[in-house]
């Protein structure tokens, strides 16, 4: 009984969590599915965001501002690796490693420190009416749902559908007159910016920020992106967008059953890898067609 | 399953449940963040003397171990399943662990202790060194850098100039490089920091210090887990590597350590979780540093031999020498 005991408690702190890493995933899935332009930036910017809003909340900025200027610093890393892949033509993992460790630095510049506490500054969840833990899962889940909506709706305007052209082919969308060097800028400085967003929240939730924080956010990010699109395929650009938030929410509540379980937690890393794995086989086992959307690799 | 079946489960978790307070038995948790030899030697001092004060693990205590295998995305479930076993006392290894601690765990009745977070004050923790929170008090396990230069001055006499790496990204690493700094100078020796983002650049960053006459080792993880790549380029130079941790002295890679041992700083903790399990509140309870009797040097003849280093005679009758 101990089992359902103990996952009961966790599942809201789950919830929150994957709810927040939900955004690195959404991060994590633009440049991977829409704009075909692999890229590492997500576990810096979910850093930077997160230690540029401390310094906001220090410096005496509302919350709502403070995580504001999070979420610009997330758009200004993610533009840095376009720009960087631009000029000097480097592969875009190579330039996504480059600012993700440059961005170290500039954390600990930012902030002054590696490790800022914010516990004695307001934050985003005083503003909700009570601020307990299902209201913060609510809040959070409204913020995923806005952000889902905002982006179906971007990706079926004009930009947002030359955007998707560049996933099916850089140099077919050129030869349509799309200016792919611009679509790439603004594509990584969005989906870094929703990374930035998500280490804001993350830095307010947890009442600090640490330049460590986005350490194993990537991996985090792409195992939810890829179990989300074998929950609910990726074949509509709602399912393609809601696939990353689902498969955070369903990857964060795998760990909560596996730490329930009891297991060692030197183990954990390969029961959670493991409950991924099984999740993939049982799905792929239902799924009549071979190499369906499970099967798609990154 | 059917309603009245899932209610019946409940019923019995309930029950299962207050049979575990009939027994009397004291519930403690350990939230750490990752297996590391030095931590668990803080766990162990922190057992041992709370079975000192008659909690005896396995008898009238259990322990709930939890970490998060240095994933920081980890931490809060983690603290939510040893909150889950329903603990009197947590204790929280490292800062980020006692920070997201403050913030994850949702009674805010229980009693916490936390163990190597060296700056509690500014992390949040505490609201000043004389006093603890009403929920949060602890020990630092931070070295007091004056006090190993002192001990370093009078192992090495002739001495001006000690080399130190430190990992730019860790808090503990940063509050220790800015203290040595000050102790230094007071004592005027000249001190020259590399800094050390991954162990696996100690080799080529190690190629800065030739020149300095000791190289000082920081207990942190970085810098520790980096020594025996630091050690092959200090050796060349012939530099003794004095070490805030005690572990690699047995090994043959460090010359001499002068630290407050981790088990020491568990046992510090150990103390106040026994008091606060007996009633005392932690806002009673001011944090702790170790003090200078929980200091212990121990050299190694056999390195400073190696090294061509005499050691003073001040040091004769010292029963610090793990070679004799």
């Amino acid at each position: 009984m101990d089992f359902l005991d103990t996952f009961l408690n966790l599942v809201p702190m789950g919830f929150t969590q994957g709810l927040i890493f939900a955004m690195v995933a959404l991060a994590v899935m633009i440049p991977f599915r829409i704009l075909n332009f692999p890229d590492m930036t997500s576990e810096g910017t979910l850093a930077f965001g997160g230690c540029v809003t401390a310094k906001g909340l220090i410096l005496g900025l509302e919350p709502t501002l403070a995580l504001a200027c999070g979420v610009a610093a997330g758009f200004l890393g993610g533009m840095l690796t376009a720009f960087i892949h631009e000029k000097i033509k480097l592969n875009s993992l190579l330039c996504g490693i480059l600012v993700l460790s440059m961005l170290y630095s500039i954390d600990i510049r930012v902030m002054g420190q590696p490790n800022t506490a914010l516990f004695a500054y307001p934050n985003l969840f005083n503003y909700l009416p009570n601020d307990t833990l299902v209201n913060r899962i609510l809040l959070l889940a409204s913020v995923n749902i806005i952000l889902i909506g905002i982006l179906v709706w971007f990706l079926s305007t004009q930009h947002g559908m030359a955007m998707r052209a560049l996933g099916s082919s850089h140099a077919m969308a050129r030869a349509q007159g799309i200016s792919v060097k611009t679509y790439v800028l603004v594509g990584l400085g969005l989906a870094n910016c929703i990374a930035g967003l998500g280490g804001g929240l993350l830095a307010q939730n947890q009442g600090f920020a640490d330049v460590n924080m986005g350490f194993g956010a990537l991996v985090n990010g792409l195992a939810s992106l890829l179990l989300g699109e074998a929950l609910i395929g990726n074949r509509t650009i709602l399912r393609q967008v809601a696939a990353p938030a689902l498969g955070s929410i369903v990857y964060f509540q795998l760990i909560s059953i596996a730490l329930a379980w009891g297991f060692q937690p030197s183990d954990l890393k390969m029961v959670t890898a493991l409950f991924v794995i099984a999740t993939f086989v049982v799905l792929a086992s239902r799924k009549s067609k071979p190499g369906a959307a499970a099967a798609r690799a990154v | 399953m059917n309603m009245n079946r899932i209610k019946a489960l409940f019923a019995v978790s309930l029950f299962s449940f207050s049979v575990n307070a009939l027994a009397q038995e004291t519930v403690i948790g350990i939230a750490n963040i990752g297996p590391h030899p030095a931590l668990e030697q803080g766990i162990n001092g922190f057992k041992k003397e709370l079975a000192a004060q008659g909690y005896v693990e396995g008898e009238n205590t259990k322990y709930i171990y939890g970490d998060a295998s240095f994933t920081p995305s980890m931490i809060p479930q983690m603290l939510s399943t040893i909150e889950a076993a329903k603990p009197a006392l947590i204790l929280t290894i490292t800062t980020p662990v006692s920070q997201a601690a403050l913030s994850s765990v949702k009674n805010k009745e229980l009693p916490m202790v936390f163990l190597y977070a060296s700056q509690p004050v500014e992390a949040g923790l505490v609201p000043s060194w004389r006093h603890g929170s009403a929920q949060f008090t602890g020990v630092t396990g931070a070295n007091d850098s004056e006090v190993t230069l002192t001990f370093a001055k009078k192992l090495f006499p002739d001495a001006k100039k000690f080399g130190v790496m430190y990992a730019p990204g860790e808090t503990n690493d940063i509050v220790a490089i800015r203290e040595m700094e000050v102790a230094a100078k007071k004592l005027g020796l000249e001190m020259m920091k590399v800094g050390l983002d991954s162990p696996s650049e100690a080799n080529q960053r190690a190629q800065m210090l030739s020149g300095v006459d000791f190289f000082y080792a920081l207990a942190s993880n970085n810098i520790q887990s980096a020594i025996p790549a630091i050690a092959s380029v200090t050796d060349r130079y012939k530099i003794p590597i004095l070490s805030e941790e005690t572990e690699l002295i047995r090994k043959g890679m460090v010359a001499v350590s002068y630290a407050a041992s981790y088990g020491i700083s568990g046992e510090h903790a150990g103390t106040m979780a026994a008091q606060i399990l007996k009633g005392k509140k932690p806002s009673e309870l001011a944090p702790m540093k170790p003090s200078l009797d929980d200091y212990a040097p121990l050299i190694s003849r056999k390195r400073f031999a190696e090294l061509g280093i005499a050691i003073p005679d001040s040091f004769r009758d010292c029963a610090c020498f793990i070679d004799d």
